[in-house]
């Protein structure tokens, strides 16, 4: 039985060592490997240095590949909308439009009026004039 | 407990594919290869693709007869290959080859078992047995007044 360790440096311990198993558990199973099965069910692994274990991986990789392409090239078929559908539209109507006259008097508020003196130090901040120096 | 058995002899070299596609969740396209390794059915491909698919199938097992000279037992029938981006289970017969692409999260031991049930379905019309999760009963109706003062929390709920 694991034995279980007190106090806060403990439990810290505790809780990296179940990261690191659980990050080295994940690199194992996202390695690659072969079995074969006879016919009683029996599996044997094959090994990475033997005979067709290569190809075996390069047939299996291409396979997975073309069912990839053939739901990459299917997604974006099921994904379009039909045309006409008006309920997507709103969503796009959040960029305003050209007679929008809503979004102009917010900019308009921002902007500081004409006359205004008091912008005016803030913009000497930024670009100091040439005899400064 | 319902169980939902399909009837036997009627599941042909064309729908096989798509049986396996059917039973197992995991399963995203599959192909069936008859005793001279012809095309005799596929699911999860477009058809202008399925001779590739099973092209492919056919190599698994050159490739498979090939390592199997180094490895001690019996002939393979059926062998499982993961891979990063998913895994293939393929299984075979005297008569018929089926492979499976699937993902890479399925259970080996389901997967493979899945093959060797749709390959008997098709070759013996031994029907696969289905189960489902047994039905809670229906309780009467609930009339709308009913539910009006049905509460989620029963402190707040209408008292009787």
């Amino acid at each position: 039985m694991k034995e279980r360790r007190k106090g806060p440096i403990g439990r810290a311990a505790g809780i990296a060592e179940g990261v690191a198993a659980t990050v080295r558990r994940m690199q194992r199973e996202r390695e690659p490997r072969v079995l074969v099965y006879d016919e009683t069910g029996y599996a044997r692994l094959v090994q990475p240095d033997g005979r067709g274990y290569e190809r075996l991986l390069d047939v299996a990789d291409r396979m997975v590949a073309l069912v990839g392409e053939v739901e990459a090239e299917a997604k974006p078929r099921l994904g379009r909308r039909p045309e006409g559908d008006d309920e997507a539209k709103p969503r796009r109507a959040r960029a305003p439009a050209e007679d929008d006259d809503e979004a102009k008097p917010r900019r308009a508020r921002r902007a500081p009026p004409e006359g205004d003196d008091e912008a005016k130090p803030r913009r000497a901040r930024r670009a100091p004039p040439e005899g400064d120096a | 407990m319902s169980i939902l058995t399909s009837m036997a002899g009627t599941l042909t070299p064309e729908r096989t594919a798509e049986r396996l596609c059917e039973l197992s969740a995991d399963a995203r396209a599959a192909v069936l290869l008859d005793a001279a390794g012809a095309l005799a059915g596929a699911h999860g491909v477009p058809p202008g693709r399925a001779e590739e698919f099973a092209e492919l199938a056919r190599e698994l097992f050159e490739a498979v007869d090939r390592a199997d000279r180094d490895i001690p037992g019996g002939p393979p029938e059926q062998v499982e290959a993961q891979i990063e981006g998913g895994a293939v289970y393929a299984s075979r017969t005297p008569r018929w080859t089926l492979a499976v692409v699937g993902r890479r999260a399925a259970l080996s031991s389901l997967m493979l078992m899945d093959l060797r049930a749709v390959l008997a379905e098709l070759e013996e019309g031994r029907p696969i047995r289905r189960s489902s999760a047994a039905e809670e009963p229906v309780a009467a109706e609930a009339t709308e007044e009913e539910a009006a003062g049905e509460s989620p929390v029963p402190e707040l709920g209408r008292e009787a």
